[in-house]
């Protein structure tokens, strides 16, 4: 890189995580009280990529919004670089299903967004933002306004967004839960791609088992409400991973572990 | 001339300078201070105002001192409570109505009264016949909230031995009266006879069946000063100087009744055709109370008297309070 | 070279209208078509001038009294402008309140319904009886009716804002008030003009209605007027130009939606 730029916040690309003990319940207005997670506790290794799978309402998006801090742990802790999360946390980037992209405001003001709200120098950020747009095909539709642009190219600018601050936790909830399935599997190329490339701390939570193995080192399994962690696999697969990943026989059968797994709980069924 | 005596000149033109011009601003100031005075009518323009527009065109008010406004109004009721509320000080409307207000409490007097009889009637069109108030009876009437010869319907066919309960009255804005009788929804319509009678029979070219109510028994005290006591109380010589003003506006108007149509056309800002503002004037005239060796305006306890029966007996006020507060002749003096 | 190719030049200004006229021809011959019918009925049965005046007679009016019924449209907008304006400046914060303080909103929505609820023809009255005969009770009777729309639309606007955005910029580090000048504010802003266009055709009614009630200039005044002198021409002509003032207001706010908010505009064109 030139060396123009000055020093971009030096934050680290990469933090370790710990959930102990994690319990969560909250109040609805319509089912009373619901016991979300029960004595949840995993680590993450700092630059690890980690995915969660589990059936629908177990909990894992609600543990993802523990970790990022938006919202409190009725008991246990959470620490994030060491810190214990006590409220939103800085270092977090995330990307949720819907793009939730600023309608009024152009794709690459979108992307600066977190700077703007940071209160960081745009100038020093804003080749960052560039090069994240290129280095998902979007370069050209920087001026562009979300409306004008198809499902997938949102959810490419909402990842870009996350990432242009240089997060060192990257938390992403389904993010391709909406897109067909060709352009998921470009995105989990272009996921994989860039994760390589900044090694930050990801995770990731998503309904497809495959998605979770072709991605992540480990691969967590929750169970259904109240949700907790009932296996935790190891991904041992070279990287980076492409289309002939997906035929490796190793491969194969870390899907079909995880799905007996589920079958075992009952989430599968054939009868 | 010698020395001294151009000397006593000079200072006499001197002093004759200083004084002019120390006492000039003053008396310029003194005509400048008008007095202003704002009387809103409770209608809009029409040719039953020109005596009072008379007397500002010609400079009468001018002359008293006063700086007055002439404004329009839309409705009795609202001007009486303005008055009652401070909000205005004087208005120009039916005394009945003031009549009415003073029963329920508000602060508010008669200083001048103009039209004894206020000229109203109930017109039809040729083809139905309206000879006497028995007529009436199994016709249709548009009644209005607010409108005069609505609150005194019931009166009127009490005095007369009519039953009411053989009339339709059908409920409508006041505004649509007129259209309402024009397309015959409606038989008959009350009217004013100075006022709306001219304009409808000049816009329609009908000769209309025309039934005075002061003929038969229904004598409603007309066009009036109301006062607000507060206003009475501060300020009598204004008012006095307002009513010495107007009598001569109508004196010029009784006398000219072409003249002061004119004058009231020039007056107002929507124009109004010229030969019905003369018919309004004419019969705005005609009626008008002055009374021999007397203001024009004075007002007679019986006529008051009278009246408070006509109106108690009939239900239209509730309540009769003492004669001295709904009348006075004090500033005609 | 052979023939060079055609140079395509933008369509001129005729064109444009041209395609404009066509586009909307249905309209304009139906429109065009009840015109005629109306004149051509209205002399047929000899219906009298006073009860409908033909269309040429209303435009022959329109033209004599130009002086007189701008005079007296400047004299309505003004109100319009000004009861319009206020109910904005109130409103719009009104609504902000509501939308962050819960006890603001139980306290204000019942105020507001009741208050939407009473003909504003019962309360001007009253209003001329407090404050006479000057611009004011019409100013005030047009910014009670406008006001509720405005609130409405607003709180509504500002509520639309998506859970997961609001999580968004809360995790880069927005407070409160970030969040509501960078989210809240620019979400709410086409549902904020959709009622602000609902609320410029209220003030038009509520100054009229003030009119009606007390007043020595505008539209309504001259209405009347008009029929206190059978002057029917005048009376359709004055509902002709209060016609025309509300298209005229309505299209300047939704001009303003343009400019200010050019992307809704852009997803609402936007064909597959």
């Amino acid at each position: 890189m030139s060396g123009t730029s000055e020093a971009v916040a030096p934050s680290r690309a990469d933090v370790p995580v710990e959930v102990s003990g994690v319990t969560k319940y909250y109040r609805t207005a319509k089912s009373g009280t619901v016991h979300a997670l029960d004595e949840v506790s995993m680590s993450f290794k700092p630059g690890e990529f980690v995915s969660i799978v589990g059936p629908s309402g177990c909990g894992k998006s609600t543990l993802m919004m523990l970790i990022s801090g938006l919202i409190p742990v009725s008991s246990g802790t959470i620490r994030v670089a060491g810190k214990e999360v006590r409220g939103p946390v800085r270092e977090a980037g995330i990307v949720f299903q819907r793009d939730v992209l600023l309608d009024w405001r152009s794709v690459l003001s979108n992307v600066m967004l977190p700077i703007e709200i940071k209160g960081l120098n745009p100038a020093a950020y804003l080749r960052k933002a560039r090069e994240l747009l290129h280095s998902v095909g979007l370069a050209e539709f920087e001026e562009k306004y979300p409306g004008e642009l198809s499902g997938g190219m949102r959810q490419r600018v909402s990842i870009c967004r996350a990432l242009v601050q240089q997060p060192g936790l990257l938390l992403m909830d389904e993010p391709f839960g909406a897109l067909d399935a060709l352009t998921r599997e470009q995105m989990n190329l272009d996921v994989q791609r860039m994760w390589l490339r900044d090694r930050n701390t990801v995770l990731f939570i998503t309904h497809s088992i495959e998605e979770a193995v072709f991605l992540s080192d480990r691969v967590a399994v929750m169970s259904a409400r109240p949700g907790t962690i009932t296996e935790v696999l190891n991904i041992d697969l070279a990287r980076p991973r492409g289309a002939g990943t997906r035929s490796d026989r190793k491969f194969v059968e870390y899907i079909e572990r995880i799905r007996r797994h589920f079958f075992a709980q009952g989430i599968l069924s054939e009868s | 001339m010698n020395v001294t005596r151009r000397g006593f000149f000079l200072s006499g033109l001197l002093a004759a300078v200083a004084l002019s011009v120390a006492s000039g601003p003053a008396t310029a100031q003194a005509v400048a201070a008008k007095e202003k005075v704002q009387v809103r009518f409770t209608w809009k323009l029409k040719g039953e105002y020109a005596p009072l527009f008379v007397a500002l065109d010609k400079g009468y008010f001018a002359a008293e001192g006063l700086d007055v406004t002439l404004a329009e109004g839309q409705g009795a009721q609202t001007v009486l409570r303005l008055i009652a509320a401070g909000t205005e000080n004087i208005g120009y409307g039916p005394a009945v109505a003031a009549a009415q207000a003073v029963s329920q409490g508000m602060p508010v007097t008669v200083a001048a009264l103009y039209q004894t009889k206020a000229p109203m009637g109930v017109i039809s069109f040729p083809d139905v016949p309206l000879t006497g108030p028995k007529d009436l009876e199994g016709k249709r009437i548009g009644i209005s909230v607010g409108e005069t010869f609505t609150d005194m319907l019931e009166p009127f066919t009490k005095i007369n031995n009519v039953d009411l309960s053989k009339i339709t009255r059908i409920q409508m804005d006041n505004s649509a009266r007129t259209s309402q009788f024009l397309s015959r929804n409606v038989d008959v319509m009350s009217v004013y006879l100075s006022n709306e009678l001219p304009v409808l029979e000049k816009k329609t070219g009908v000769k209309f069946n025309v039934m005075r109510v002061s003929n038969h028994g229904l004598n409603l005290l007309g066009a009036s000063y109301y006062v607000s006591s507060e206003f009475a109380k501060q300020k009598p010589e204004v008012l006095r100087k307002l009513l010495k003003a107007t009598a001569k506006g109508y004196q010029d108007a009784m006398k000219d009744p072409k003249g002061a149509a004119q004058i009231m056309g020039k007056h107002m800002r929507v124009k109004e055709d010229p030969a019905v503002l003369v018919a309004q004037v004419r019969a705005t005239v005609e009626s008008t109370n002055a009374p021999a060796g007397k203001p024009v305006g004075w007002q007679e306890e019986a006529q008051w008297k009278n009246q408070l029966n006509l109106l108690m007996t009939t239900g239209a006020i509730k309540e009769r309070k003492d004669l001295k507060l709904y009348y006075t002749n004090e500033f005609l003096k | 070279m052979s023939t060079a190719a055609p140079i395509t030049l933008p369509p001129s200004a005729g064109t444009r209208a041209w395609a404009w006229l066509t586009d909307q021809g249905a309209a304009i011959g139906i429109i065009v078509l009840i015109f005629v019918l109306w004149e051509v009925l209205t002399r047929a049965l000899s219906v009298p001038v006073y009860i409908l005046p033909t269309p040429s007679v209303i435009f022959v009016k329109i033209y004599t009294d130009l002086g007189l019924l701008m005079e007296n449209t400047w004299a309505t907008a003004q109100e319009v402008l000004l009861g319009f304006g206020l109910s904005v400046v109130v409103g719009i914060p009104l609504a902000v309140a509501i939308v962050y303080s819960r006890l603001f909103e139980r306290v204000a929505f019942p105020l507001m319904v009741s208050l939407q609820t009473v003909p504003k023809v019962a309360l001007a009255p009253i209003l001329v009886m407090w404050f006479g005969y000057g611009i004011l009770p019409k100013v005030l009777v047009a910014f009670l009716i406008s006001f509720f729309p405005i609130v409405m639309n607003t709180v509504i606007g500002m509520r639309s804002t998506e859970k997961e955005m609001i999580y968004l910029v809360q995790s880069m580090g927005a407070g409160d008030l970030q969040t509501f000048v960078k989210v809240r504010l620019p979400k709410a802003l086409p549902s904020i003009f959709g009622g602000l266009k609902v609320g410029i055709g209220q003030a038009v009614i509520g100054a009229v209605v003030g009119e009606f009630i007390a007043a020595e200039k505008g539209l309504g005044y001259l209405q009347l007027i008009a029929q206190v002198r059978l002057d029917t021409p005048l009376l359709f002509a004055s509902v002709v130009l209060l016609s025309l003032m509300g298209v005229l207001l309505f299209n300047i706010v939704a001009w303003v939606e343009r400019l200010v908010i050019p992307w809704h505009r852009q997803i609402t064109e936007q064909t597959e």
